[in-house]
């Protein structure tokens, strides 16, 4: 059973400090693999223009949120095809955000498909690109040791 | 604004859409309603073999979005 540390267990000098000051963080794959979508099988001709090679960046695992999401700059690098916009209100008034379709893949462990909401992480000065929710947390486990600075995550 | 073209086209049937298609995903390609489907990978399916990257609009009738994480309201980005 894969077991990875999404947590800073060898920083010095503090550990505990470390984990409470990035969160949780993990290395995931973002693209888009047509593939995985309906019943077409591997994705050939013009499907397979559509794919967009996985990338790893850094993830917050963020037990808070209930879906996962990406950094909106990173979805527009990777160019993810863009399927709808939402309004949303929040503290600061309203807000529109991009829709688009991906994958999300913590290596060994858990793959997401579907659509994301594109989020303002790097724009508002974060290190991580992508926000890991609940929806993708549902089939691992993961334990928290704000202690020694360590949180594990397994299938 | 991305996708303007199809929101209002959504916009403009939503109430016969959620009449007839209530929880299913609805692809709209400009103007035009391409169709309902079961499932969001059955439409994105659908989608990307016939119109690539798009534009094309994908979303599912009658159901709410999705609430922003409230991290991004800790973290200043909302």
């Amino acid at each position: 059973m894969p077991v990875i540390e999404c947590g800073f267990p060898a920083v010095n000098p503090s550990p505990a400090d470390a984990l409470q000051i990035w969160g949780p963080t993990v290395q995931v794959d973002v693209g888009f693999d047509p593939s995985l979508f309906g019943q077409s099988g591997p994705a050939t001709g013009a499907r397979a223009l559509v794919a967009v090679p996985a990338i790893q960046v850094p993830a917050l695992i963020d037990t808070g949120a209930q879906q996962s999401c990406i950094d909106e700059q990173l979805a527009q690098q990777l160019n993810l095809p863009l399927i709808d916009q939402a309004k949303l209100s929040g503290v600061s008034g309203a807000m529109i955000f991009n829709v688009y379709l991906a994958h999300i893949a913590i290596p060994g462990v858990a793959l997401q498909y579907g659509q994301f909401t594109g989020v303002h992480l790097q724009a508002g000065g974060q290190y991580h690109r992508v926000l890991i929710g609940r929806t993708l947390l549902r089939d691992v486990l993961l334990v928290y040791d704000g202690r020694s600075g360590s949180v594990k995550l397994a299938r | 604004m991305a996708l303007e073209t199809e929101i209002r086209a959504y916009e403009a049937q939503r109430e016969e859409l959620e009449r007839h298609y209530k929880g299913k995903f609805v692809i709209f390609r400009g103007e035009e309603f391409i169709g309902a489907f079961d499932s969001l990978d059955a439409a994105a399916d659908e989608a990307v073999r016939r119109f690539g990257r798009g534009p094309y609009l994908i979303r599912q009738v009658g159901v709410p979005v999705e609430p922003v994480p409230a991290s991004l309201i800790c973290f200043g980005a909302f």
